[in-house]
């Protein structure tokens, strides 16, 4: 679908935190509109004010799975080259699927780990990533926020409000907020979240589409 | 003396009093520091318990220079501290009869060997000798040995000098000082225990950011840094783990605490680590574009060519 999309906290997050759950398809996301010039995004006030609350903290649990994984390979006995076989034992017994970090950076040493490697360059490889996951947010964040525009809503439109009442109060302002974006421009407009529980799940996406000028509620989880 | 003081005289009692008697009779009172005091209590403890199978119940929990004993407990009211501008000198203020300890012959009789021994066999060690012994035969596990070799590394060295020694060559085993401090962190991290896991993440966040410091020569900070980190530890940790006859209402205490020592920590550490990792970021921009590319590798999108 070429038109508008209206970015959730989750997607901002995503983007700014590679290494995020939702990383990988944020960015994705993003960058592939960049790349073939379509991008025409939108973020708002209320997307704006969750993002900043959940920012630092967000900084520190990424960069601290990824400070404890450095650890775990550390204090395993491994060998002083690092091959495929090695690495498969590092994914397997230094990594908690738990962790948010834990699909990304698979990924990360499948693509970004030229094998074999010596063990000591690994470690080093692994501190400049959780210094990186610390502090490259900030920069990421600028970049979006040139990139996209900043919206704020003046309209609390109660009846739309009222018949989507069965979706929780801050993921309903998002709605509203892209609702409103969508009014506005009068072009077609996709709210991208990466929350499917409570916005396409169970009618949700349905529900969202009928009684909103959203067209399309896009699913970034994975 | 009151009556009503006596009874509160036990066998911990009188290894002090008779620890700091006997030091006064060697004519060493008058420059005895604290810290050396309470190292030399801990190890007649240690020598009651392990040579002479002797449990007074003393309180003692590991802290920022090893171990101390809980003085809070204790009702030393016999010595004061000196408010000496120079050094803090220990004053022996009562001087107490046998009667006023309440405690069996035997006890006495092992409280008295005990304190001999110890007193002979420190009485002409410095402090810092003391306090390196201590940490070598009593530290409870790897970690903690490790961080005061650290400490006491970094304390010693001198990034000034090291930098003229690549001139002059490097230090015995071929390897620079800044290089052998970095090699240090990489054992305490590789030591920390599993138990200490109120601290863990706030421990590497610290460890990665010594190591900036290091490399960045800022030696300085770099002992504010240490300094700190091991107080929080030793407030969220170190005394956890390792203590003996503390009560039931001090250890809970010590565990309400715990959380907010390490918020504390963390907080303050993220002032150092901020300015640090700003530093880094405005002056590393080679790292950055290969970062960049590095980072569009792993999402399969093309790495822009330099020439287009």
């Amino acid at each position: 679908m070429v038109g508008a999309s209206f970015l959730d906290t989750g997607v901002v997050i995503g983007y700014c935190f590679y290494f995020d759950r939702h990383g990988l398809p944020s960015t994705r996301y993003i960058t592939n509109k960049v790349k073939n010039g379509s991008l025409d995004a939108y973020r708002s006030d209320n997307v704006e004010r969750e993002f900043q609350q959940r920012q630092s903290e967000k900084a520190q649990e990424l960069s601290d799975e990824v400070a404890l994984h450095r650890k775990e390979v550390q204090q395993q006995s491994l060998p002083k080259t690092i091959d495929k076989v090695a690495v498969q034992k590092i994914l397997d017994t230094c990594l908690d699927p738990d962790w948010d970090i834990a699909p990304t950076i698979a990924k990360w040493y499948n693509r970004n780990i030229s094998l074999p490697i010596e063990y000591g360059k690994l470690v080093k490889k692994l501190r400049a990533l959780e210094r990186l996951v610390e502090s490259r947010h900030n920069r990421k964040k600028k970049d979006l926020d040139q990139m996209t525009e900043y919206h704020e809503r003046d309209d609390s439109y109660p009846s739309i409000d009222t018949k989507l009442m069965e979706i929780h109060w801050d993921d309903r302002s998002i709605c509203l907020d892209a609702h409103d974006v969508a009014k506005k421009n009068g072009t077609k407009l996709e709210l991208a979240t990466t929350n499917p529980k409570d916005l396409i799940k169970n009618g949700r996406r349905g529900l969202v589409k009928r009684e909103t000028a959203i067209s399309q509620v896009r699913d970034l989880s994975r | 003396m009151s009556t009503d003081n006596s009874a509160n005289y036990g066998p911990q009692e009188y290894l002090f009093y008779r620890l700091l008697s006997r030091l006064d009779e060697e004519g060493k009172l008058n420059s005895l520091y604290r810290t050396r005091l309470w190292k030399l209590a801990c190890e007649t403890d240690y020598y009651l318990q392990n040579d002479l199978k002797r449990d007074i119940q003393f309180p003692r929990y590991w802290y920022q220079y090893g171990e101390i004993p809980k003085i809070d407990d204790l009702n030393t009211d016999f010595y004061s501290v000196s408010k000496n501008a120079e050094y803090r000198s220990i004053l022996l203020t009562q001087r107490l009869e046998r009667g006023a300890f309440v405690l069996t012959n035997d006890v006495r009789e092992d409280i008295d060997r005990a304190v001999d021994w110890i007193v002979e066999k420190f009485l002409e060690t410095d402090t810092y000798d003391i306090k390196d012994y201590h940490y070598e035969n009593r530290a409870p596990n790897d970690f903690i040995r490790t961080f005061d070799n650290f400490r006491d590394e970094l304390d010693d060295a001198d990034f000034d000098q090291s930098a003229l020694s690549q001139f002059v060559g490097k230090n015995d085993n071929g390897k620079g000082e800044k290089e052998e401090l970095l090699d240090r962190l990489n054992q305490l991290v590789k030591t920390y225990p599993e138990d200490y896991d109120v601290m863990e993440t706030a421990f590497l966040k610290w460890e990665d950011t010594m190591r900036l410091l290091i490399q960045n020569e800022e030696e300085e900070k770099a002992e504010e840094l240490l300094e700190l980190f091991w107080r929080y530890l030793s407030k969220a940790e170190l005394r956890i783990h390792h203590n003996q006859n503390i009560t039931e209402r001090e250890l809970e205490k010590w565990q309400q605490e715990r959380d907010s020592n390490r918020d504390g920590f963390r907080d303050t550490l993220r002032e150092y680590r901020d300015e640090i990792l700003l530093e880094r970021e405005q002056e590393d921009i080679l790292t950055d574009e290969e970062v960049q590319d590095e980072y569009l590798r792993s999402l399969d999108l093309p790495v822009p060519d330099a020439t287009e």
